[in-house]
C-alpha cells in the first residue's frame, strides 16, 4: 500500500520557536560532536524482539493499531519528521540517533510541538528512539515492516579505512532489505560527492534494489523534503554546497 | 583456543600451533598431521585487502578455529581447514589408504582474511570455506584459488558460522545476541532473524534443514526454526550448570546434544527426543576444564586442558585418549583468543547525561531568576 502526502489545510510552521511554540528546547543546550562510535558498547536499551516493543511510549495512543512504517536513520535534530509528519499524519515515523543529547532534544521538541498542537493532534505519529541503527534494527522492526528510510547527510567517514564505518555498505544494505518491503524506498543525500558515489554504487550494485530515475523522484513529493528540511541541508544551503540525493527502490526477493 | 573436529573415525586436534590426527579404534598418540614448514609459497595468496599493513607478525602462531570438509561425494576431498591469529586461513588435503592410515597430507592453499578469524565453516560442496571475523564480516574463500568475496556482516563479533545440510542457509551467530539465516549463496537475502537470546550467541547446531540450536552467554540452549524463528520452538534451562555455554555438538544417530560450559569440567549430554528434553550431567575424567567437543559415529569427542575422551553413547562409558606432553603443553597454555565476550559497557551515557541536564537546567533556572529579581530590588 503506497501512502500518498496530504496537503493540510493550514501550512505548519516551518521554524517554530521558543515564542510560538512554549516548552520548545533550545538547540543551544544539545550541541553534541557529529560523531559517535557505532562498534563500542553503548549504554542502549533495545528490545529482545520487535514483539516486545512497546510503542505506545513514543506514540501513547496513537501506535494503537498502528505500526511503524518511516525510518530517519540518523536523524540528527529531526527537521525532515517534522516536515514529513503533517504530510503523512496517519503514518508513524521513527527518528534514530545515537548521540543522547541529540536524540533528548528531538524528544523535548516534539514534546512541545505536540502539546502545543494538542487540540488538533498535530506530531503525534513522530517520535525518536536513542539507539545504533547499524546493530539493532532486527530487534525494533519486523521483516518487511518499513515502506521508506531515509538516510540524509550521513556521516562522510572520508579515511579510507573508515569507509566500512559507512552507514551504507552492502552487507548493511541487506539488512536495511531485510526490514523493507518489496516497492519500498530508501532516500539518501548528501553534500559530499565521493559519499553519493559511494552510496549509489553500493546501493545499485545490491541485487535487491534498483534507483529511481529523474523522472520518477520528480513525481516524488518526499525528495523536495531531503534537501532542506534538516539542520545539515540548511548549512550547505548557507554554505551555498552542492547536494546530491538519490533514491532506491527495494526489488522483490529472487525465486529460491 | 584449541579445538576438536571428526570426520568418520578421523579426528583432528588444533591447539596453539599444533595440528593433530588420531583415529577412533586405533588409539595411538594424536600424531602430527602436517609441519608449517611444509606450507608451499606458491600457494599463499597476497593479501588484496587494504589490511596488509595490519598483518601483524606474531610472537607465536596460534590456531583460532577449526574445520573438515562434509566429504558429501564418493570423490569428495578430505580437507582440513584453519585460521590463524596470523589473519591467514590454511586448506589442507590429506589421502588415506584403504585402512584409513593417512599416506598422504599436503598444503592446498593459504588465503588473508582481513581480520582474526573466529570461527570457519566448509560449504556443502566444499569447493568454498565461509569465515567469520572478529570484526563482524562473513567472507568466502576458494579451496581452488584462495580467492575471497565479502557475503555478510554485522557491527558484531561473529561467534559462530553453520550451514544448513542442504547447503541453501548460512547461518551465523554473533555477540549481539542474534542469529542470523541467509540465503547461500546469494546471502544478500537475509531470511530471519532468531531473537531472544539475551546474551551473545558463541556456538550453533545444525539439526536438519529446518531446524538449529544455539547457546551462549545465558546459559540456555535455544532450538528455532530456521524459516520461521519469531521465537524459539524450545528452550533447555542449563543454568544449572552455573556457567555460560561454551561449545554444543550435535549426534543426529542418537539424537543427543552435548554442551561444554566455560571453565568446568562437566559435560552436559541434553536428550533432544525427549520433552522436556532430559539433561545429564557427565563429569570428564581427569579433567579440569572441557573446551572443545565434537561428534562422530556413536561418540562425543571432548577435548580439555590436558585430556582428550571419547564418550561412548551406547553405554555412556568414557574413554581417555592417551597424549604427548608437547599436545598437553600446548592445550593447557593456550588462553581463548576474546577472554571476556559480555557486553563492556564503560560508562552509562544516558544516565550521566540526565544528571548533567538537571544540573545545566537548575543553573540556566537560578541565573534566570537572578536576573529577573535585580530589577525589582533596584527600585
Amino acid at each position: 500500500m503506497e501512502v500518498n502526502p496530504v496537503s493540510t489545510e493550514m501550512e505548519l510552521d516551518n521554524k517554530p520557536t521558543c515564542e510560538t511554540v512554549p516548552g520548545l528546547p533550545q538547540k543551544k543546550h544539545y550541541r553534541q560532536r557529529a560523531h559517535s562510535n557505532p562498534h563500542s558498547d553503548h549504554d542502549i536499551e533495545y528490545p529482545l524482539t520487535p514483539d516486545h516493543m512497546d510503542w505506545s511510549k513514543q506514540y501513547g495512543e496513537f501506535a494503537t493499531g498502528r505500526r511503524v512504517e518511516f525510518a530517519d536513520i540518523g536523524c540528527g535534530y529531526g527537521g525532515l519528521l517534522m516536515r514529513l509528519s503533517p504530510k503523512f499524519p496517519d503514518t508513524l515515523m521513527i527518528g534514530m540517533e545515537i548521540r543522547v543529547k541529540v536524540s533528548d532534544y528531538v524528544n523535548e521538541k516534539i514534546q512541545a510541538l505536540r502539546k502545543h498542537h494538542a487540540e488538533v493532534g498535530h506530531y503525534r505519529n513522530i517520535a525518536v528512539l536513542r539507539s545504533n541503527a547499524m546493530k539493532y534494527m532486527p530487534n525494533y522492526f519486523h521483516k518487511s515492516q518499513l515502506s521508506k528510510m531515509f538516510f540524509l547527510f550521513p556521516d562522510p567517514h572520508f579515511k579510507n579505512k573508515k569507509h566500512k564505518w559507512r552507514i551504507i555498505t552492502p552487507t548493511l544494505v541487506s539488512e536495511y532489505a531485510y526490514v523493507l518491503r518489496e516497492g519500498g524506498l530508501i532516500y539518501t543525500i548528501t553534500d559530499v560527492k565521493d559519499l553519493h558515489e559511494w552510496m549509489v554504487k553500493h546501493l545499485s550494485e545490491h541485487p535487491l534494489f534498483e534507483r529511481l530515475t529523474d523522472d520518477e523522484m520528480n513525481a516524488d513529493p518526499v525528495v523536495e523534503m531531503l534537501y532542506d528540511s534538516t539542520e545539515e541541508g540548511q548549512k550547505v544551503t548557507r554554505n551555498e554546497g552542492e547536494k546530491w540525493p538519490a533514491v532506491f527502490r527495494r526489488l522483490p526477493n529472487p525465486a529460491l | 583456543m584449541s579445538f576438536i573436529t571428526a570426520f568418520g573415525d578421523r579426528v583432528f586436534i588444533g591447539a596453539g600451533d599444533l595440528i593433530r590426527t588420531f583415529r577412533i579404534g586405533n588409539e595411538s598418540v594424536p600424531e602430527l598431521f602436517i609441519s608449517w614448514s611444509e606450507l608451499n609459497p606458491d600457494r599463499i595468496q597476497k593479501p588484496d585487502f587494504e589490511a596488509e599493513k595490519d598483518l601483524k607478525a606474531v610472537d607465536k602462531k596460534v590456531i583460532l578455529c577449526l574445520a573438515h570438509s562434509n566429504v558429501l561425494f564418493a570423490h569428495g576431498r578430505r580437507l582440513v581447514a584453519v585460521g590463524t591469529n596470523e589473519k591467514q586461513i590454511h586448506v589442507f588435503e590429506y589421502f588415506v589408504d584403504t585402512n584409513g592410515v593417512i599416506v598422504k597430507s599436503e598444503h592446498i592453499v593459504t588465503s588473508v582474511v582481513p581480520k582474526a578469524p573466529t570461527a570457519i565453516v566448509f560449504d556443502k560442496e566444499d569447493a568454498y570455506v565461509v569465515v567469520g571475523d572478529r570484526s563482524g564480516d562473513v567472507h568466502r574463500f576458494s579451496v581452488l584459488n584462495g580467492s575471497a568475496i565479502e557475503m555478510a556482516g554485522a557491527i558484531s563479533m561473529i561467534l559462530d558460522v553453520a550451514f544448513s545440510p542442504d547447503g541453501k542457509r548460512l547461518l551465523m551467530a554473533d555477540r549481539d545476541e542474534k542469529v542470523r539465516a541467509m540465503r547461500y549463496p546469494s546471502t544478500y537475502v537475509i531470511d530471519a532473524y532468531c531473537l531472544g537470546h539475551t546474551e551473545y550467541v558463541k556456538t550453533l547446531a545444525i539439526q536438519d534443514n529446518d531446524s538449529v540450536w544455539s547457546a551462549g552467554g545465558d546459559k540456555n540452549l535455544y532450538n528455532w526454526s530456521i524459516f520461521d524463528c519469531s521465537k524459539p520452538r524450545r528452550v533447555v534451562d542449563l543454568s544449572e550448570f552455573d556457567a555460560p555455554i561454551r561449545k554444543i555438538s550435535i549426534n543426529l544417530q542418537y539424537k543427543k546434544i552435548a554442551v561444554v560450559f566455560e571453565k568446568k569440567e562437566n559435560v552436559a549430554i541434553v536428550d533432544i527426543e525427549q520433552e522436556p528434553a532430559k539433561t545429564r550431567a557427565l563429569p570428564i575424567t581427569n579433567e579440569t576444564q572441557c573446551l572443545d567437543i565434537a561428534s562422530s559415529g556413536q561418540f562425543f569427542i571432548t577435548l580439555g586442558k590436558s585430556t582428550i575422551t571419547l564418550i561412548d553413547l551406547t553405554c555412556m562409558k568414557q574413554h581417555t585418549i592417551a597424549i604427548d606432553d608437547e599436545l598437553i603443553s600446548a592445550l593447557t597454555t593456550t588462553e581463548d583468543a576474546v577472554d571476556n565476550l559480555f557486553k563492556n559497557v564503560t560508562h552509562n551515557n544516558q544516565q550521566e547525561y540526565e544528571k548533567r541536564k538537571a544540573e545545566k537546567f537548575e543553573q540556566l533556572e537560578q541565573k534566570r531568576r537572578k536576573l529577573n529579581s535585580k530589577p525589582a530590588s533596584s527600585s
